[in-house]
């Protein structure tokens, strides 16, 4: 009889230690939530972005002018670096100097050494 | 015509000379532990660089939170416990490529000394980086690997995990630079 209680004791105990290894994994193995999922604290034009202040570090949606494109970067309004996952290679080969750009991306801070803003894993939005 | 000629020369000279070398998707790692379970390394793929090739000076900036861990967790203690990205966002880096000459560099990577100040966390540190130099289609290549110490930069190091993270910082930074118009 004590045999048995025992046995329920340790199964009982051995279930919490596997549920609580699963949920310290999963914890600790989390996936980053992408970017298209993200919440943005900014959304609107270049001039409002930079009268703003937003926050380094956090998600922005904006509406802009290619003035430039530079291999796997873009430039917005002179004023902005813009930085795209090689995922979304493909999305941006479209996109030519003077097109009016829908995107959300990081916004990092500002780059004291090339006087820009930089946003980074920037994705295509379209305008609906 | 003559002296016409030598006014166009010198001019072109001086401007050729210089020229600035610049990237904004350079890479940077580090390696912040021995070999274990889950090895402590990050990449930044934006950091931003610009050489003056007729001085040798150098400037690096990168922002801290844009370093990618394959482990989100990893990456959030990282910006929140070690470095205090919200309070230092950005790690740089200014100084001087000693004998650099465009002249001199060919396709075969050659060894510059670099002398500058790392700045992390807001605290500067005088450093001395041996890096590889050399010439690529319209541009230059760099590569340097060193090491630094997280207690030099106040990283503080909890005693939990001090066998897991090594005190000396790996890094290593391969910037491909091209012409700054």
């Amino acid at each position: 009889m004590i045999f048995l209680k025992n046995y329920k004791y340790a199964l009982l105990l051995l279930g919490v230690l596997m549920i609580s290894s699963w949920l310290i994994i999963g914890y600790a193995y989390k996936k980053e939530v992408p970017v298209s999922e993200k919440v943005a604290v900014f959304s609107g034009e270049i001039s409002e972005f930079i009268n703003a202040n937003v926050a380094e570090n956090s998600v922005v949606v904006l509406k802009a002018l290619v003035t430039g494109i530079r291999g796997k970067e873009l430039e917005l309004g002179s004023t902005i670096s813009v930085q795209y996952l090689e995922s979304e290679s493909e999305s941006f080969s479209t996109v030519k100097k003077g097109d009016l750009i829908l995107l959300k991306g990081i916004y990092l801070g500002y780059d004291d050494l090339f006087e820009e803003y930089k946003l980074i894993n920037c994705i295509l939005l379209y305008d609906e | 015509m003559r002296f016409r000629f030598l006014f166009y020369f010198l001019f072109l000279t001086t401007l050729v000379s210089a020229q600035k070398y610049a990237t904004r998707s350079g890479k940077t790692s580090f390696i912040g532990s021995e070999e274990t379970f889950e090895q402590i390394k990050a990449v930044n793929n934006v950091s931003t660089a610009i050489v003056d090739s007729s001085s040798g000076d150098i400037a690096i900036l990168l922002f801290i939170s844009a370093f990618d861990f394959d482990i989100s967790l990893m990456q959030e203690h990282f910006n929140e416990n070690y470095m205090d990205s919200s309070k230092y966002p950005k790690a740089t880096f200014s100084g001087n490529i000693q004998n650099l000459s465009l002249k001199e560099l060919s396709d075969v990577e050659k060894e510059h000394k670099i002398l500058g100040i790392l700045t992390i966390r807001g605290i500067k540190k005088s450093v001395t980086i041996n890096c590889g130099l050399k010439k690529i289609n319209k541009g230059l290549s760099l590569k340097t690997n060193f090491s630094v110490l997280a207690s030099d930069f106040d990283i503080k190091i909890p005693k939990v995990v001090r066998n897991k993270i090594s005190k000396e910082i790996n890094i290593t930074a391969e910037y491909d630079l091209f012409e700054k118009l």
